[in-house]
């Protein structure tokens, strides 16, 4: 089951009603959500679900374990002694849950590249390649439960004593496939309280749902048979300027694909009065590396940010005060994260660097602001705006040939096609209306956040309801002929 | 407290606007692109419980050429030959027998509390296939096209598959079904997948140029030559095969008059190399089939009086006028039996 699927016509409005038609009560919300949750995961895989159900468990259990041992007021030879002893439970936990995304995701990647190295070396394979099923959502919830983990050691959060509320926060059913990835600070104390029912989560929940729905099934799943996915298959036979156009549409596919995901969740979320963190802020419109990470999968680079990059350049070890560095480890992490595979590790490779460098030049460039503000002037210009925004994005959209590349060998045949050494073949579709359509939806949904963008829509916001009723309506008359029919999975439910 | 009566207030008008909206688009729509009602499986069901039919017409979409045939065939007996086509959209052999087995035979082997058949007029089956028919449940290509939980399933068989293997790509189209079941008016909801709607408004917003249309036209027909020609190879695949062989003895077995009927095809996507090869095969191993089984053979593949202008857009179906001229035609040559009486009529049954 799928959040743009039609089976959650059938299934969402069952769970709804018999989530606000009970009684006002945390645990009974909890629990329909979380047999809602259980339903879902059993439609992808039923004998996984033991697996997630074995990590709430664990994670759970570790939580309350720290929250048994408070430093708070204890004296210092007491201090030392407890603080020895979270230690090693958060340790052992995390180990836990990651070991699990480990033997799942990456023991094959491992085994085949140590294989293949022996093999080099003219040495046999010693290790076996083990095919495991990748339990659905895995890279997601091992991440919440990581961050949670985290929060209780760090006596940021308490520690959950509710093992419902906890099961609900891993395993919420519309995060499950592709996140957000939710906070225990932020989320979890809104599993503890019962929700209510507010217009104005209802109304919020339908938007995001539409304009979700829109991203996913109206441009994702057009632009993914039809420009990107021929290509990317052979593309050593396409033409240089068809390359082109295929690289920027798969851009666009990936961006609505899983910001139109994100916002189904968050829409799905409001609905039973929940709020799920905000994914993506139109990162089109970053002007510097630095910026596209805080507007692209947000969830994600802020997880990485505080469990991962201060720890490790705020501690005591070499990477101390070394954030080029601290960039580096951040994103090969983020790029095994996306997938066990040598594309994904060179992925995260140039876009450790590239933030890397672009940390250095920021600092030599603040450097001349402050002996010379023409350089202030300098950077706040037009052109210098258009400049990096421009730079930004071509090396954002460049960096995805090798994500989405099946192979390293497929990744620089592509690149080597984009500059001119291709083949011939151009794109059997004549794009008429609906591509056009696409093109004018995907722009104006980033300008309606520039300029004079906002003011507009809260004057349409502003606009009588039967206005603004008719407007839906058609938007959903457009959607039902142009949507194509039975919508692709989501290209982040396989990370 | 009235902020949020207001805001529900709202909400109700946003949302019965919307809604009045979508249905008025949908009526305008009818105007646009009518909506085709087509004969279904549950439909033909349902008519060959209430009608107790004489001649039983188990085949793909083409088996719906036989709605016309019936009519005409009730007008020439006064009603006493009565056919009930069932066609399985997508055909293959195995779904076909899927359909047999589950949602025809409790209807043809139905008998009341004294044991008397409930339905016993039914004496011919006729099995109506192309070469397409006979190839692999996925064409050759790795993916299952063919839709029988949108076709025939009933709620019991896709809980049933659901419990066996999750939720699937292959099991989600009987849910599409259903939710066309529940908006049989709206055009918007029935065009899903067809897109006549997108395809009528690109035409009246643009009139195609007629340059590009004849192109268009010689690709498609490029297309289906090079595929009838280059399909010899996945013919008669052995799965089909058994499953017809499963299929003829179960209409066998209730004594039936059996016919093989080979489906015309359109006359411009027939070329002479797919004549010698893969149409030739294909002849050849379904009258040997037929000789062993003691059916009728039929091959109307290029022998019919039916022209290019016949065919439907899709090249595949053969359209109303041509569906009549083609009965007229079969009741007065090949499938003149119709109209007699079956040479082994009653028998088991």
């Amino acid at each position: 089951m799928s959040l743009a699927g039609l089976e959650l016509v059938f299934f969402l409005p069952i769970v709804w009603l018999l989530h606000w038609l009970g009684p006002r009560r945390a645990a009974w919300q909890n629990t329909v959500l979380l047999l809602a949750s259980a339903v879902f995961y059993v439609t992808w895989s039923p004998r996984l679900l033991v697996v997630l159900a074995a990590a709430i468990a664990a994670s759970f259990g570790a939580g309350a374990w720290l929250g048994a041992l408070p430093t708070e007021g204890l004296a210092e030879a007491e201090l030392v002694a407890v603080r020895r002893k979270r230690r090693r439970v958060v340790t052992a936990a995390i180990v836990a849950q990651l070991g699990l995304l480990g033997v799942f995701k990456y023991a094959g990647f491992f085994a085949q590249s140590l294989n293949a190295l022996l093999t080099a070396a003219g040495l046999p394979d010693a290790l076996p390649i083990l095919h495991l099923v990748l339990p659905l959502g895995i890279s997601y919830t091992t991440l919440i439960q990581v961050g949670y983990l985290l929060e209780v050691y760090w006596e940021r959060a308490p520690a959950c004593r509710d093992p419902l509320a906890y099961a609900v926060f891993v395993g919420f059913f519309p995060q499950l496939l592709a996140g957000p990835i939710g906070r225990a600070r932020v989320l979890l104390p809104q599993y503890l309280v019962p929700r209510r029912l507010l217009a104005n989560d209802i109304a919020a929940g339908a938007a995001a749902f539409l304009l979700g729905f829109t991203l996913k099934a109206f441009v994702a799943d057009w632009l993914s048979p039809r420009v990107v996915d021929p290509v990317f298959a052979n593309p050593a036979a396409y033409a240089t300027r068809t390359l082109w156009i295929s690289l920027f549409g798969y851009a666009t596919q990936l961006f609505s694909d899983f910001a139109g995901y994100s916002l189904l969740a968050i829409g799905v979320g409001k609905v039973f009065g929940l709020t799920l963190p905000e994914n993506f802020r139109h990162p089109f419109l970053s002007k510097s590396l630095a910026e596209l990470w805080r507007r692209w999968h947000i969830s994600l680079n802020t997880w990485l940010f505080d469990y991962l990059f201060a720890p490790l350049t705020t501690g005591r070890s070499w990477f101390r005060g070394r954030a080029g560095a601290g960039f580096l480890v951040v994103f090969l992490v983020s790029g095994l994260w996306h997938g066990a595979t040598w594309t994904f590790v060179l992925w995260g490779l140039a876009h450790g660097l590239a933030l890397a460098g672009h940390h250095a030049y920021d600092g030599w460039y603040k450097g001349r602001c402050r002996k010379d503000r023409r350089w202030v002037a300098a950077r706040k210009s037009r052109s210098y705006g258009l400049v990096s925004w421009g730079v930004t994005q071509l090396f954002f959209v460049l960096t995805l040939v090798p994500f989405r590349a099946p192979s390293l060998g497929a990744a620089i045949a592509y690149a080597k096609g984009l500059v001119g050494l291709a083949g011939v073949e151009r794109l059997a579709e004549r794009f008429g209306l609906q591509a056009a359509a696409i093109v004018v939806f995907f722009v104006a949904y980033h300008l309606l956040e520039v300029g004079p963008g906002p003011a507009w829509k809260q004057r349409f916001l502003a606009l009588p309801a039967p206005v603004r009723g008719v407007a839906y309506g058609l938007v959903l008359a457009f959607l039902m002929v142009y949507v194509p029919l039975g919508a692709s999975t989501f290209i982040y439910a396989q990370f | 407290m009235a902020d949020r009566v207001r805001s529900w207030r709202t909400i109700a008008l946003t949302s019965l606007c919307a809604l009045v909206t979508l249905c008025a688009v949908d009526a305008g729509l009818h105007w646009v692109a009518p909506p085709k009602p087509l004969l279904e499986i549950d439909e033909a069901v349902e008519q060959y419980r209430e009608g107790d039919p004489t001649v039983l017409v188990l085949g793909s979409s083409h088996a719906r050429s036989f709605v016309v045939l019936g009519r005409v065939l009730a007008e020439r007996t006064g009603g006493a030959e009565r056919v009930q086509p069932v066609p399985v959209e997508w055909g293959k052999y195995t779904p076909y027998l899927w359909t047999l087995q589950h949602r025809l035979l409790p209807l043809i082997d139905e008998r009341d509390a004294r044991g008397t058949l409930v339905r016993p007029s039914l004496k011919r089956a006729v099995i109506v296939t192309e070469w397409w028919d006979s190839t692999t449940l996925d064409g050759g290509n790795g993916t299952i096209t063919m839709s029988l939980p949108a076709r025939a399933w009933r709620w019991k068989d896709f809980l049933a598959d659901l419990f066996e293997n999750n939720l699937t790509p292959y099991n989600q189209n009987f849910l599409q079904r259903v939710w066309r079941d529940v908006w049989p008016w709206s055009v918007l909801v029935q065009d899903r997948g067809h897109e006549n709607i997108a395809r009528a408004i690109r035409d009246a917003l643009k009139k195609p140029d007629p340059s590009v249309a004849r192109q268009a036209y010689d690709d498609r027909i490029q297309m289906w030559q090079t595929m009838i020609e280059t399909g010899e190879a996945r013919i008669c695949d052995p799965e089909q095969m058994a499953a017809l062989e499963q299929i003829v003895a179960i209409f066998k077995e209730r004594g039936l008059d059996l016919t093989l009927l080979l489906y015309p095809r359109k006359p411009g996507t027939l070329t002479e190399k797919a004549k010698a090869t893969t149409l030739a095969r294909f002849s050849e191993r379904m009258k040997t089939f037929a000789d062993q089984h003691a059916m009728r053979f039929v091959d109307q593949t290029w022998q019919n009086p039916l022209t290019d202008d016949d065919f439907a857009d899709d090249f595949d179906h053969i359209l109303p006028d041509g569906n009549l001229r083609w009965s007229e035609w079969s009741l007065a040559g090949g499938l003149s039996f119709l109209v007699g009486e079956p040479r082994t009529a009653g028998g088991a049954r």
